[in-house]
């Protein structure tokens, strides 16, 4: 298929959600951490300025807000902005390292309609014990699992997400007995951990190979059958191998699967639907695309640059791009199948939006491993598929 | 639905206007969505401020020239669903 015979999806007239890195502190220093080095330079904004941004983002509709940092829990205003989430009549969802959650903390939010609006609360959780998590989350394992469990004694909608690197990847059944077993989480989500900002300088340290991928994502696959629909992932090891599935089922029995649009740049849809914002007001396209600034909430429109800025315009139209007019990419026997990766991690690693993120090709995925397909890796380790 | 019980709409409840597919009501307290057409939307309008069924059905006349048969039942099932989401309220 033609770059001329699909076009771009369409877009919501505003965006539905909208993250907000509200800091660029963090009382932690985890060494994959995307949002460290060169974001750090940024400076916060303050309570006004946010009450202001959110007041823009309430007139233009959002209806969601994702609250993320550095640590939000760092910010001593954090309540006053989510009032003012509140007020502008959105909801909201935080994703923190648990830390420096406190009984004082969980009482704060049952104050006026805080408890009520608040969609869900995510831990970062990255070992089964502090030997583990600290490898990457130094010095934080305690006082995140007191977090977990104050926010799940509560009743709060409490969610994990575990980031898989080499510093847990021997770990994964122990942490899913701890969080799944042990505190009773309903499901925990994981991905990985990226070569980007913090990931950059621990590159050998954290991030996993082709070769690591088909094992943790094994691993995964075997926790799954033993915790039935309790693990889920939109990145990283399980969810590649998810997509590898999709890709050799629709090469062998013509079944094309509808999560993206094979044989195109199609793999991120995030950017019809939200967008970011960072600790100093600039528009982004995403938090992963936190280098393609659009404008800023202080003094741009946010619904003009929605519809018209050329950065995002940029960023959706990939979509249209096929795979085989990559040159790296033309003579590939899954080119018809792939969709070319995350864009934030192409454009944090190799710089451009116009490329496939190579850590997630297929094609290498299977020449690092010595296999043909999934299904040989399965036999492999001795499983029936 | 009692003849005299007056709609109003919920304060905190927020209308999006999507391009073509037509309007979304969210409720924040609920995370409820619900989509709108023309009739929906119409209804949503008049809500701003208190107003009956006959109001309603009365204001659909001034406004529209070809009213539907099935009006009175599409008003009907949008005051109930707009109502259990608690997008409007009811006194």
């Amino acid at each position: 298929m033609a770059r001329s015979d699909i076009s771009v999806p369409k877009h919501a007239g505003a965006p539905l959600s909208v993250d907000i890195s509200i800091t660029g502190k963090c009382n932690l220093k985890c060494k994959y951490c995307f949002y460290s080095n060169e974001m750090a330079a940024l400076s916060d904004l303050s309570t006004e300025d946010w009450k202001f941004i959110i007041r823009k983002l309430g007139e233009a509709k959002v209806m969601r807000i994702t609250l993320t940092g550095g640590e939000v829990f760092t910010r001593p205003d954090i309540f006053e902005i989510i009032d003012s989430i509140i007020e502008n009549r959105m909801r909201y969802s935080i994703l923190t390292n648990g830390t420096l959650i406190d009984e004082k903390t969980v009482s704060a939010f049952y104050v006026g309609k805080r408890r009520l609006r608040l969609d869900s609360i995510q831990v970062s959780i990255d070992g089964s014990c502090p030997e583990v998590h600290n490898l990457s989350r130094p010095g934080s394992f305690d006082r995140a699992i007191n977090g977990l469990k104050l926010l799940r004694k509560e009743g709060f909608p409490a969610t994990v997400r575990v980031t898989i690197s080499r510093h847990n990847m021997e770990d994964l059944e122990n942490i899913a007995e701890l969080l799944l077993d042990d505190i009773g989480m309903p499901s925990i989500t994981n991905n990985e951990a990226s070569p980007i900002g913090a990931g950059c300088t621990y590159e050998s340290e954290v991030a996993l190979d082709h070769v690591d991928t088909l094992r943790v994502g094994l691993q995964l696959e075997k926790l799954q059958e033993k915790y039935p629909g309790r693990i889920t992932a939109n990145a990283g090891p399980f969810a590649k191998l998810r997509m590898y599935r999709e890709m050799e089922n629709a090469r062998q029995n013509g079944q094309l699967t509808n999560r993206w649009k094979m044989g195109f740049l199609s793999s991120c849809g995030g950017v019809f639907n939200k967008l970011g914002i960072l600790h100093d007001g600039s528009i982004v396209p995403c938090s992963m695309l936190h280098d393609l600034t659009m404008g800023n909430m202080l003094t741009d429109d946010i619904l003009g640059l929605w519809k018209n800025s050329p950065v995002i315009r940029q960023v959706r139209e990939r979509y249209v791009v096929p795979l085989t007019e990559i040159r790296a990419c033309a003579n590939c026997e899954w080119v018809q199948y792939c969709n070319g990766g995350c864009p934030g991690v192409t454009q944090q690693i190799q710089k451009t939006l116009l490329d496939p993120n190579w850590r997630g090709c297929y094609r290498n995925f299977l020449k690092a491993n010595g296999i043909r397909s999934i299904c040989d890796a399965v036999v492999r380790s001795g499983e029936p598929e | 639905m009692c003849k005299e019980t007056t709609y109003l709409r919920n304060p905190d409840v927020a209308l999006r206007e999507e391009d073509e597919s037509g309007s979304l009501l969210f409720n924040p307290d609920t995370g409820e969505v619900l989509v709108i057409n023309d009739t929906g939307r119409f209804i949503w309008d008049l809500c701003a401020e208190g107003v009956t069924m006959d109001d309603i059905i009365h204001e659909f006349g001034e406004g529209y020239d070809n009213l539907p048969d099935n009006l009175m039942e599409d008003v009907d099932s949008y005051i109930s669903i707009m109502t259990k989401g608690g997008f409007i309220g009811s006194k």
